[in-house]
């Protein structure tokens, strides 16, 4: 039977499209307004065309920023990604140590990014904080306010343990979902660990995979609170990432036209990265139906 | 003088005042709500005071009769966290309320979040509050941007009926530094606070430590004059002294970190210590201590090249001992903030530091404290900051800055007027000296004469004797060169931190700070400002610049002259005799 469109069905979405419009596409219309102008006040700006668009893309601090901050995202998958699943593998598959395990791993994740920046800047100073101490008494000349690589190497710390636990669950859950019956059939066949963990768990691990690697690199790449705490992005520029750059001239600052014209260039990017990632995600569902 | 300045004389407030009291006098006091309360606070609280009871009384009868069109209502005010506005929000707004029945929520929040809302408002003209309390430090930036409300207006016009007859402005120690080029005032102290040297006077006079200083350095160990004789005394204890009664010391104290308050540390006076800008005070004529020269009042051009000296010789040099005095600090200075590093010297490690804000003097007392003496004294004093070899005299020595109530033209009068109450009521005669005894930051003359902080100076450090000195005119805020505050002192901390960690030189650091100073005047120029507004110079040569008398300085040979001390004593007869030091 031939169906008949039925065009009032599109009053149907009419809400949710009202909706975006207040939440995104009106915000997103007024920073695009300021971008193309020069802005100091509500009867002191001048139109400026794509000049903060052009000043923008020729920044070197925003070149700098930007290579941080892909180092800093893909050292977090590369760190977070592996060692996610080996503490799911590790993790208890039934009795009381299950709930046990759960609660302690997830305690970090109830922490406010703020929080965790405090306590890992009190932590790891050199003079009164006990992690930092303990590098200095064990021979390392630490101090990750003075040294590029003892910052880098706190901020990672701290994006681990405050983040590896995401990780360890989404793995863990997708540990526990793979039915009891590929493991008998492993059995059966003799096979060792490892091609239980290369031929059945990493496979079935593979979308819950996706979605850890999508939400950690989103997240990572849009990190502010913690170095803005623990460092303000120092020393020198080492821990600036794009969100600091930005934050700096937007609220700091108060450079509208500036600001928004970075603000539009670093959505595309992560728009763009946004797109690469669900192509990838389609690709990997399109794979497993074969 | 300005006409409505004149207004303001001595003559004039003392007649006003006068036909006030014979007019509130006949009105007997039974008429007035809210006189017993006032009795209440003038006779617990508010005891101790510059003028008499009488008199108080009847400064508290003229707020309840002037607060009755805004009773039962409530407003509000915000301000920075500091002892002396925890008090305000917290004692003087239970007692503006008592008295007058007038409800003040007064906000606490971080400096820089005030900054954040007043400039929220003048962008978008909506009120946030109804007035702020802001360091004068932005006198040039609401000058020219026309946002503000000019007091001197607000008093004689739509304010009139709100406005104290015993206000007395000519009592408060800070007006210059809220008044404008135009000669208006635009804010009112709320209070005050100075930049000073700090040292641990104890240490200083310890025999063994004087022999031992002398024969190393051929000069008395004692309150360094200049800069020499500062890293000198900074070696001594760090790497000579070492431990002192068992503990590790230092001969420096600063902080570092990646922060907006690195910035303060600049702007405040550092480059003027040094002796990068011009003579004359409060800021230097015609280039300021940010480096920005001025043709009149109009700000044309940061750069050397354009006649400013925010990278010439004087400012890389000054940024230069900023970042190497820090091998003489706690290594952890590096990484510390403002408000993290202020209460470091309490602790008792550090001999010295060059650049200490007095808004911190409450903590360095509280009893128990390692630089406190069982006897509630203070084992530390604070002296006449050191200058650079740069310096001349006539020139700006330090950081002093008022706090200070400011009132936007976006605000509703009727918010502004109930606001103006309460500034005047919390910076009221009756009130100053118990507000100075809390917070330390004294506004007034006639608490700094009265007899309750003479009975307590000596356990003060100095800090008394400095506010009574006439010297104190060195010590000065921001002034009116620098005509956006917010945007332009963003570009100091980001570059000084580049600096710190050698990612940039002090040259390359001073010349992009510059080169982006620079930039904001030229936007500023291209949307034009209300008064005043920036006008750059055509770039010239360097050398150009450096060739003619004043400021921007040419690089002299010997930057680290001979060390020059002297004893405390000295310095604080100095002080008495109006000199700077």
């Amino acid at each position: 039977m031939e169906k008949t469109p039925n065009n009032k069905a599109w009053f149907l979405i009419l809400p949710v499209f009202i909706m975006v419009a207040f939440s995104a596409i009106i915000p997103l219309m007024t920073v695009v307004n300021y971008s193309v102008q020069d802005i100091f006040g509500p009867d002191q700006r001048v139109f400026v065309g794509l000049e903060w668009f052009k000043e923008t893309l020729r920044d070197s601090e925003l070149h700098g920023a930007l290579l941080r901050q892909f180092i800093f995202s893909f050292s977090v998958l590369a760190l977070e990604i592996p060692l996610g699943i080996g503490i799911a593998l590790l993790m208890p598959k039934k009795g009381w140590g299950v709930s046990a395990s759960l609660v302690t791993i997830a305690l970090p994740l109830l922490i406010p990014w703020n929080v965790v920046g405090t306590i890992w800047q009190i932590f790891a100073r050199v003079d009164i904080g006990l992690g930092g101490a303990f590098m200095n008494a064990m021979g390392v000349d630490y101090n990750y306010t003075a040294n590029y690589m003892d910052a880098w190497f706190t901020v990672l710390v701290i994006d681990l343990w405050h983040w590896l636990p995401l990780v360890a669950l989404l793995c863990y859950s997708g540990l526990k979902a793979i039915p009891d019956a590929f493991y008998q059939a492993a059995d059966i066949d003799g096979a060792s660990r490892w091609k239980v963990f290369r031929f059945i768990q990493l496979p079935k691990l593979r979308s819950v995979l996706v979605i850890a690697v999508l939400l950690r690199f989103m997240d990572s790449f849009m990190i502010y609170t913690e170095p803005f705490v623990l460092t303000g992005g120092g020393p020198g520029n080492a821990t600036t990432f794009l969100s600091q750059f930005l934050a700096q001239k937007a609220v700091g600052q108060f450079d509208i036209g500036p600001a928004a014209a970075f603000s539009l260039i670093y959505f595309l990017i992560i728009l763009l990265f946004c797109f690469i990632f669900y192509k990838m995600m389609m690709t990997v569902g399109k794979g497993e139906k074969k | 003088m300005n006409k409505n300045m004149s207004l303001f004389s001595k003559k004039n407030i003392v007649g006003t005042a006068s036909a006030i009291a014979i007019s509130l006098a006949g009105l007997g006091t039974s008429a007035y709500a809210g006189v017993n309360e006032a009795k209440k606070w003038v006779d617990g609280e508010f005891k101790k005071s510059a003028i008499s009871r009488d008199a108080q009384m009847q400064e508290m009868k003229w707020f309840i009769d002037a607060a009755k069109p805004f009773a039962g209502k409530t407003y509000s005010v915000v301000s920075e966290t500091i002892t002396t506005h925890e008090y305000e929000s917290q004692v003087l707004t239970k007692a503006f309320e008592e008295i007058t029945g007038i409800k003040i929520k007064h906000d606490l929040i971080g400096e820089g979040d005030v900054i954040e809302k007043l400039q929220t408002q003048m962008q978008t003209g909506r009120s946030i509050y109804d007035m702020y309390i802001n360091d004068s430090d932005l006198i040039g930036t609401h000058y020219r941007y026309g946002k503000v409300v000019s007091l001197n207006d607000f008093m004689y016009g739509e304010g009139k009926d709100v406005t104290s007859p015993t206000i007395d402005v000519f009592d408060y120690i800070g007006r210059s530094f809220t008044t404008g080029p135009d000669g208006k005032l635009y804010q009112l102290p709320d209070q005050q606070f100075a930049n000073l040297y700090w040292f641990r006077a104890d240490w200083f006079a310890r025999p063994e430590l004087k022999r031992q200083f002398k024969a190393k350095y051929g000069y008395e160990l004692g309150v360094p004059v200049n800069w020499s004789a500062y890293e000198d005394i900074a070696n001594f204890f760090t790497n000579d002294v070492k431990n002192l009664d068992g503990k590790k010391v230092y001969g420096h104290m600063d902080y570092g970190k990646k922060d907006p308050s690195l910035g303060w540390r600049f702007t405040d006076a550092w480059l003027s210590m040094a002796g990068a800008g011009s003579k004359g005070i409060p800021n230097g004529l015609p280039v300021d201590e940010w480096g920005i020269r001025v043709d009149n009042c109009q700000p044309v051009g940061a750069s050397v090249e354009r006649g400013g000296a925010a990278n010439g010789p004087a400012a890389i040099y000054a940024l230069t001992k900023y970042r190497d005095w820090f091998k003489y600090a706690p290594p952890a200075a590096k990484g510390m903030t403002f408000g993290e590093s202020g209460p470091v010297p309490a602790q008792g490690q550090i001999a010295q530091q060059i650049f200490w804000y007095t808004a911190f003097t409450a903590d360095m007392l509280k009893p128990g404290s390692a630089v406190v003496n069982d006897d509630g004294t203070p084992k530390w004093r604070m002296a006449p900051s050191p200058h650079g070899p740069y310096w001349e005299k006539g020139m700006k020595l330090g950081y002093q800055d008022a706090g200070s109530w400011t009132m936007l033209k976006s605000s509703p009068l009727e918010g502004r007027k109930a606001a103006w109450l309460y500034a005047q009521f919390i910076t009221s005669k009756t009130v100053a000296v118990q507000k100075f005894l809390t917070g330390l930051t004294p506004i007034r003359e006639s608490t700094l004469q009265s007899k309750h902080v003479a009975d307590v100076a000596h356990k003060l450090g100095g800090l008394v004797e400095f506010y009574k000195s006439p010297a104190r005119v060195s010590w000065t805020p921001t002034g009116t060169n620098v005509p956006d505050y917010p945007k332009l002192a963003q570009l100091w901390w980001k570059n000084v931190a580049l600096a710190m960690t050698g990612e940039q030189s002090p040259t390359g650091a001073m010349n992009n700070l510059a080169k982006e100073m620079d930039k904001i005047l030229g936007r500023l120029e291209r949307v034009g400002m209300d008064k005043c507004s920036p006008k750059l110079n055509p770039k010239r040569s360097q050398s150009y610049w450096l060739n003619q008398p004043g400021s921007p300085k040419p690089k002299i040979a010997n930057e680290k002259p001979q060390g020059q001390t002297v004893a405390y004593n000295d310095l604080l007869k100095a002080w008495q005799e109006g000199r700077a030091q």
